[in-house]
């Protein structure tokens, strides 16, 4: 499995990277953004693996798209540079960190948190204490916004942004979700909205629907549907308040993007169509079968026994002979000998958290183990151009890997990971 | 039966024998009764505890964090537990406790984050398992 290794010393805790920055919360309770495109512009390599090396850790998204690809020598070309560069470790010192580093300061949400997210320039931290938020990335001496905003008291344990809503996994309480958009009075939403009270500490996106994991029961996905709602289309700004106590022009950016958000989800309000439990998807019997997990990421549903990965295509709108849920083939994975802690999924593949390892099973299907019980560890398949990422915190770093073959994969008969947009 | 000892001035800690008794719906200590107390008194003094409700750990010799107890016989599967929950419920002084297992259903049993901060930042527990305390999830010392 070709993968690029970065690897940059420290004691951390959780990791995120937004629009060219990567905020690191550090285990003394501050945090640090450092610039990283300035970052990797400054990694000392070979001039002729600078280009994929940016592709490969700033500009993920251009590939799954670029026409160039469709030349096959020119395919065959960054395939080989790719190739050159999983041969290689980066490794990043510390005075890299100091002349890329954008601020550090105190961390004014709870800490330690249960799951963190970044959606429109706003950072998202849910906790035992339930969600704050704060703008972030806008201002030099502060990344974040100093004073976050409490957003409701639900504990949490797990968080995931998009369609400007927070989705919600709040253990026994259940699954939820809480829209970011205000209302006519022009403030958010009160309180989020219980969308089942079925146990779940994963909470997943897939398309406007959701997937609720949980240790206590088999999964759930809660179906949604998009419905237009024209009152939405007066409200603009409310969810950018905040930036508007930063200094700079950022605040117009995320503006935009609002408006864009709004304009391309066509001001539309989701509407909670069914709970399916994930029996009833796989097909099989929750009595019968010992299962381990299961999650569900944008297309794909998957289901982790003793000895395989069963995966389930979603379609959010079958057309004639399509059906919402197609059983794709299973994937022996015979070295599962413990339990599975948690799970997530990407455009490259799929990741297991064991208690002492991660396993990536790759859209090629080969697999990889990284040893070690991580601090930490996350993907970003919500993200623009960090698709191909994978944040492994250990005791003395963080490594970033940055997985590059998935750009050559034929997105649609895939079978493992989140089918990719190539038009 | 019950006891009831004064482990600090005015403040009363009582053993349940439901968590020592193989009750199939509690928890079970496995560290001696003197243990539990001390184990209560070190949460007090490290101010681990509010009016109504305390958190601690139980150190061996060279202050290593120990297990104190298992999960309920009704629990799915047995895990080992490590974390000490108290309860003050009536708020008269009167505690109890019992080993607390973050990752059962009800999630009731996570501490605070002001509490994993502490333990964090004085390393009794590594960031790995303050982590998934904090999500719920399965963890081993």
């Amino acid at each position: 499995m070709q993968t690029l290794k970065v690897n940059i010393p420290g004691e951390y805790y959780d990791s995120q990277i937004y629009d060219g920055k990567l905020y690191l919360w550090q285990i003394d309770g501050s945090i640090l953004t450092l610039n990283w495109n300035k970052l990797v512009k400054g990694i000392k390599i070979s001039e002729n693996l600078r280009v994929p090396l940016y592709f490969a850790l700033i500009y993920g998204e251009n590939l799954y798209s670029n026409k160039l690809l469709q030349d096959s020598d020119i395919k065959d070309l960054l395939l080989y540079k790719f190739k050159q560069l999983s041969d290689i470790s980066i490794e990043i010192s510390k005075q890299d960190i100091i002349d890329s580093t954008i601020s550090q300061q105190d961390n004014p949400f709870p800490f330690p948190h249960a799951d963190s997210s970044i959606h429109y320039k706003t950072l998202y931290v849910g906790s035992q204490s339930g969600v704050s938020s704060s703008a972030c990335g806008a201002n030099k001496k502060e990344s974040i916004y100093p004073q976050p905003e409490k957003l409701f008291d639900l504990p949490v344990a797990s968080l995931s942004t998009s369609n400007l809503t927070l989705a919600l996994a709040a253990g026994h309480e259940g699954l939820f979700d809480y829209s970011l958009i205000p209302n006519s009075s022009n403030s958010k939403s009160i309180e989020p909205r219980c969308i089942s009270k079925n146990h779940s500490n994963l909470v997943r996106w897939m398309y406007a629907s959701l997937f609720g994991s949980s240790y206590f029961n088999n999964g759930y996905f809660a179906d949604f549907k998009s419905v237009k709602d024209k009152s939405k289309m007066k409200i603009l700004g409310g969810a950018t308040n905040q930036l508007s106590l930063f200094e700079n022009t950022d605040k117009e950016i995320a503006n935009i993007e609002y408006i864009d958000e709004q304009k391309n989800s066509k001001n539309s309000q989701r509407q909670l169509q069914n709970l399916f439990p994930s029996e009833e998807i796989f097909k099989v019997d929750a009595n019968r079968s010992k299962y381990r997990f299961t999650w569900g990421v944008q297309d794909k549903l998957c289901l982790v026994t003793e000895n395989s990965l069963r995966i389930t295509r979603y379609i959010p709108k079958p057309k004639n002979n399509e059906q919402k849920f197609t059983n794709l083939d299973s994937l022996k994975i015979e070295e599962l000998n413990n339990e599975i802690i948690s799970a997530d999924s990407s455009f490259f593949g799929i990741v297991l958290e064991q208690e002492d390892r991660l396993l990536v099973v790759n859209s090629l299907l080969e697999k990889k183990y990284f040893p070690g019980e991580p601090v930490n560890w996350r993907v970003f398949s919500k993200s623009r151009n960090y698709t191909n990422q994978l944040h492994i915190i250990y005791d003395n770093s963080l490594c970033i890997y940055s997985f590059n073959h998935d750009y050559f994969v034929n997105q649609q008969t895939k079978l493992v990971g989140i089918v990719a947009n190539t038009k | 039966m019950n006891t009831e000892f004064e482990v600090l001035p005015e403040i009363f800690y009582i053993h349940k024998s439901d968590h020592r008794s193989n009750s199939p719906d509690k928890s079970q200590w496995r560290i001696t009764p003197d243990e539990e107390k001390d184990c209560f008194t070190g949460a007090i003094k490290a101010k681990w505890t509010n009016s109504s409700c305390g958190w601690g750990l139980h150190f061996d010799d060279t202050a290593k964090v120990m297990y104190v107890g298992v999960t309920a016989k009704s629990n799915p599967e047995e895990r080992e537990l490590f974390i000490a929950k108290f309860v003050d419920s009536n708020e008269n002084s009167k505690w109890h406790g019992y080993p607390a297992d973050p990752c059962n259903e009800k999630q009731q049993d996570i501490p605070p984050e002001l509490i994993l901060n502490d333990w964090l930042a004085k390393k009794y527990l590594r960031p790995q398992i303050v982590r998934k305390i904090g999500k719920g999830q399965k963890c081993k010392l």
